[in-house]
């Protein structure tokens, strides 16, 4: 479960996000759409405790996280998935290196034991055999999957992804929509997306919401959304 | 109004540094130490410097030599230039060189791969795995520059030491065994402590500047070329600007 209640970000004093109330409940995806520059990262590294917001208050599983401090916010992110829009992986690492850091970083399993979950998480996001290679020599497609199997290592339950579809081909944008749905549903968890990308967003969302200038302007389904006389969102939704 | 803002500016940026260097420190002693990336990072830094040190130091030494020799000539001392080479690497031209040269190769590396994971989310992505990017990222490098540097800087003084020798050997028609008999009892360990003690310093300032601006580069691959040249800069000044003040309070101390 998450919960975010007037999240207000403003940078000198431009005003990024002001006042945002949303939930997303348990084992549920939701898609946050909006332009570009709206805040879309901003609301993504508030909810993970990497940018402190302004004012609002924001609860992941039951965690405040706006009330920790960074110690207790490197405990708490283990629990959370993180997907970068530019995947993010370290690029001195192979693939496998990549995933297996957090499993060696935080649980005390041996080689094998870590070895056999990198199988079957390189297996979980299509890329078994690939796992020797160095981000520098994947596709955007694969590294973004990659970086989805390193981000989903530890087992959390929440998973947070920035722009899954940005700088991808049509089919790759569908294949990689299609495979965090999956993968959500499967590990049970509850999931948040942004993107621009309204047709790839009802691929993987259950639910989206409209951010336009620091507020949700509508919520809900594909079928709810299309109902919606707003302006904007009509334009957006186009 | 404008220099103002650039004045707070700039304490506001040497604010960050000492935080910076206040982070690593409590990581340093509270954190665990990774040990396979402090050897991974031994190794890169070491192969980076290791072949232009050499090098450098080689012609230093053969120069001082060749130098020595026409200097020593005018007083009738030519003997004398075993003395010479030793005492001027050991106490002074061996650290400074090599910490510049490493600055430049070593550090520029470091600089540019860490600002390169700034800007493409790596010290970012570190922090949403839940572990501390100054722990794993910067704290290696750091030890590293403390291991690598030292060693260095006696590389280079057998280096010069051996330039000089062949010059003086060929060119100034000294005896092999002579010069080697008076480098070796020439050398007191006053001069090797005191050329040696700064070596330590120029490592932290090195590590500290290159990780502080490497950790903090932002703009991307523009960014990266900027932070990292600044970076460089900053080590020349820092290093051969500390380099006198050290030198004044070791002289002070332990002058002959
Ligand atoms: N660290 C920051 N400092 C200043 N401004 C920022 C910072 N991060 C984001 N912004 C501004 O906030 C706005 C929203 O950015 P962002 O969340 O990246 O948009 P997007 O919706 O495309 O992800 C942009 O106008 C950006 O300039
Ligand atoms: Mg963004």
């Amino acid at each position: 479960m998450i919960r975010v209640r007037g999240l207000s970000k403003s940078f000198n004093g431009q005003t990024v996000l002001a006042g945002l109330d949303f939930d997303v409940p348990d084992g549920e995806i939701l898609a946050v759409m909006g332009s570009s520059g709206t805040g879309k990262s901003v609301l993504l590294l508030n909810l993970i405790g990497l940018m402190p917001p302004d004012s609002g208050a924001i609860e992941v599983n039951g965690v405040a996280v706006t009330r920790l401090a960074e110690p207790e916010l490197l405990k708490f992110r283990r629990h959370v998935g993180y997907l970068f829009q530019d995947s993010a992986l370290y690029d001195f690492m192979t693939v496998e290196e990549n995933i297996a850091f957090p499993l060696r970083e935080h649980t005390a399993s041996g080689l094998a034991v870590i070895r056999a979950r990198v199988d079957e998480l390189l297996r979980m996001v299509d890329m078994a055999g690939a796992g020797g290679k160095y981000p520098s020599e994947l596709s955007g497609g694969m590294r973004k999957r990659a970086a989805l199997a390193r981000a989903l290592a530890l087992g959390s339950k929440v998973l947070l992804c920035d722009e899954p579809t940005s700088g991808l081909d049509p089919v790759r944008s569908r294949d990689i929509s299609l495979l965090i749905r999956d993968l959500s549903k499967k590990l049970g968890c509850t999931t948040l997306i942004t993107t621009h990308d309204v047709r790839n967003a009802f691929r993987t969302a259950d639910r989206a919401l409209v951010l336009h200038q620091g507020r949700a302007v509508a919520c809900g389904t594909e079928q709810e959304l299309r109902a919606v006389a707003d302006p904007f969102v009509r334009e957006f939704l186009e | 109004m404008v220099m103002l803002t650039w004045i707070t500016n700039k304490l506001a940026a040497q604010g960050r540094g000492a935080l910076f260097f206040g982070a690593f420190v409590r990581c340093l002693l509270t954190g665990r130490i990774r040990w396979n990336e402090v050897f991974r990072q031994i190794y890169e830094q070491g192969v980076r410097s290791l072949l232009i040190v050499t090098l450098v130091s080689f012609a230093s030494g053969a120069v001082l030599a060749l130098q020595g020799q026409v200097m020593m000539a005018r007083f009738g001392a030519k003997e004398f230039i075993a003395q010479l080479v030793a005492l001027s690497l050991i106490r002074e031209l061996s650290p400074v060189f090599t910490a510049l040269v490493f600055s430049g190769k070593s550090g520029a590396g470091m600089a540019a791969e860490l600002g390169s994971m700034s800007v493409n989310s790596q010290i970012q992505a570190t922090r949403t795995l839940g572990v501390d990017p100054m722990g794993f990222l910067v704290v290696p490098r750091m030890l590293a520059c403390l291991v690598v540097l030292p060693i260095l800087v006696v590389v280079s003084e057998l280096m010069g030491i051996f330039g000089g020798y062949l010059v003086a050997i060929h060119e100034a028609n000294i005896p092999p065994v002579y010069y080697i008999n008076q480098t070796v009892q020439c050398i007191a360990f006053v001069d090797f402590f005191s050329g040696f003690a700064k070596v330590f310093f120029f490592a932290v300032i090195i590590g500290w500047i290159c990780c502080y601006k490497g950790f903090f580069t932002s703009g991307g691959s523009m960014g990266v070329g900027r932070y990292t040249t600044a970076a460089v800069a900053l080590c020349y000044v820092g290093v051969i600007v500390s380099n006198t003040l050290l030198t004044k309070i070791i002289l002070t101390f332990w002058g002959n």
